[in-house]
């Protein structure tokens, strides 16, 4: 019995280190890693099980620092660049990966508590809210044009994402399109503004002070809402989830849209494994590569339990310890030299990832992005290019 | 205010409540040894540790099954058994058993999670 439990323990640290790796490099993905692993181990095999839930677990939360500290997007945290850029050039950049941490903790928390409920109900949910979806998605886009004050250039942008984002994910053969997408639109597109406004870096402060405890707890519930539902639905994923909460709720604080995201991020990823377990459903790749591995049995809800626990832990540990660590590195350095980097390293991830027509894609998600900037307009309404391939998907077409 | 140590000390909270559901599960799943003769209908779903002697061994596609003797008999199914499993499983040699005890048309069986020689 305890060389079980330590066998299990051990595993379960070599995953979250994994998560660190996934989390930091653009490009590592942790279904590529649960794939490897996939593919030298028997069946039937629970130590693996502990690999990929906790290598997953820590990846959604240490995936923030690259985001947010060097606008280096992933494909779940994109959407963190635009507030914690923001707060990075005030000096918060510590301060908004900890909100992120805040998020994907409390979140999660409110997630464990209510799996029990969400296996006894994931079918009935799975089934019913689907229908639900277009109405939704659309009734959020009429939102994004209706907040704006220049609702013409909205309007443009909207439709140019839409477009560029129905021609890359529902016609073209793009290897990992999603990548060049979000990076023109979120992170090409920001560092070329910082870059032409000759940013220098504050000195980031170390305040201990976060948020509020109301706010803290009102934002993480919407995360942990947001994110059951992107553990169930098809096609929607962390950052229409994260839009659609933040049209439906009104939400304009950076510091509480941090959190949401955070929260997103992991009750996503913990619930998929929850919905695996209780309905067989495969949300996310690493859940459609255990239900490969191994057939999930009664007692297994308190493997996942502890294995959910004891990652997230780590997570915020030592998520909170690598961002303090990173932002001395980025401090020494200055910072457009910095931004000029990660722009080349961008274009050449993207070359090595998605080839010339990938390239291609990025300038042009680019330029719409760098025109939203100018013009003034909320960069969320880039969104289109998930939204409407979204509604396209739900309404059969 | 939340503030930041805070996230520390509830995420410490976090790791001791997930190492107790680990211990838990292991004890859940490495339970004692009991006789064959002692487990019955009302034992189903339960996991349990048998050992004794492997006899009629077979093996399918996918499936190992055989029986233990330990005075009493009772059957052992194995799915997706690796080349480890086969070895261990040899005609007369003892074995000891974790498993979690099924029906199948009408008799009782232990599906293998563990096989060990003794």
């Amino acid at each position: 019995m305890i060389e079980t439990f330590l066998a299990l323990f051990f595993f379960t640290i070599i995953g979250c280190c994994l998560g660190i790796l996934t989390g930091l490099i653009p490009g590592l993905h942790i279904n590529a890693l649960a794939l490897l692993l996939f593919l030298f181990v028997a069946q039937g095999n629970e130590f693996v099980l502990a690999v990929i839930i906790s290598m997953s677990l820590v990846h959604s939360f240490v995936d923030f620092i690259p985001s947010i500290l060097l606008g280096v997007p992933d494909e779940n945290s994109f959407l963190s660049i635009l507030p914690g850029h923001k707060m990075l050039l005030d000096g918060n950049g510590i301060k908004a990966v900890n909100l992120t941490v805040l998020g994907g903790l409390f979140s999660g928390i409110f997630a464990l508590i209510f799996s029990p409920v969400f296996v006894l109900f994931a079918r009935k949910i799975f089934e019913v809210l689907p229908m639900a979806i277009p109405g939704i998605l659309f009734f959020v886009i009429i939102l994004m044009i209706l907040f704006q004050k220049n609702k013409t250039k909205t309007l443009i942008v909207m439709i140019l994402s839409g477009l560029l984002g129905i021609l890359v994910l529902r016609n073209l053969t793009v290897s990992n399109s999603l990548f060049p997408l979000v990076t023109g639109f979120f992170g090409l597109s920001t560092i070329i503004a910082s870059i032409n406004n000759e940013p220098v870096l504050p000195k980031q402060k170390t305040s201990k002070k976060l948020i509020g405890k109301m706010e803290a707890l009102e934002s993480s519930f919407f995360g942990f809402f947001s994110g059951t539902f992107v553990s169930l639905l098809p096609s929607i994923g962390s950052a229409q989830a994260a839009t659609i909460i933040q049209k439906l709720t009104n939400v304009k604080n950076s510091e509480k849209y941090l959190i949401i995201l955070g929260g997103i991020n992991t009750v996503n990823i913990l619930l998929s494994f929850f919905g695996l377990y209780a309905i067989g459903i495969t949300r996310t790749g690493v859940a459609k590569i255990i239900k490969q591995i191994l057939f999930l049995e009664k007692e297994h809800f308190i493997l996942i339990l502890a294995i959910s626990l004891i990652s997230i832990a780590f997570g915020v540990v030592i998520t909170k310890k690598i961002s303090k660590q990173i932002i001395k590195i980025v401090e020494m350095l200055p910072y457009k030299k910095i931004n000029i980097s990660v722009l080349i390293f961008l274009l050449i991830l993207t070359l090595v990832f998605s080839g010339i027509l990938g390239l291609t894609i990025l300038l042009t998600a680019t330029s719409i992005g760098f025109y939203a900037i100018t013009s003034k307009i909320n960069r969320t309404s880039c969104m289109t290019f998930l939204m409407l391939p979204t509604i396209l998907i739900y309404l059969g077409v | 205010m939340l503030r930041e140590n805070w996230l520390d000390l509830i995420a410490l909270a976090l790791a001791f409540a997930g190492m107790l559901f680990l211990f838990f599960y292991a004890n859940l799943v490495e339970p004692e040894t009991v006789k064959i003769e002692n487990i019955s209908e009302k034992d189903l779903d339960k996991f349990v540790q048998v050992q004794g002697f492997a006899e009629k061994i077979n093996i399918e596609k996918n499936v190992l099954w055989f029986e233990v003797n330990d005075g009493s008999k009772i059957k052992i199914v194995k799915f997706n058994y690796s080349q480890e499993d086969a070895l261990k499983v040899r005609e007369n040699s003892v074995v000891k058993i974790i498993g979690k005890i099924g029906l199948y048309k009408g008799d009782l069986q232990i599906i293998a999670r563990k096989i060990q020689n003794d």
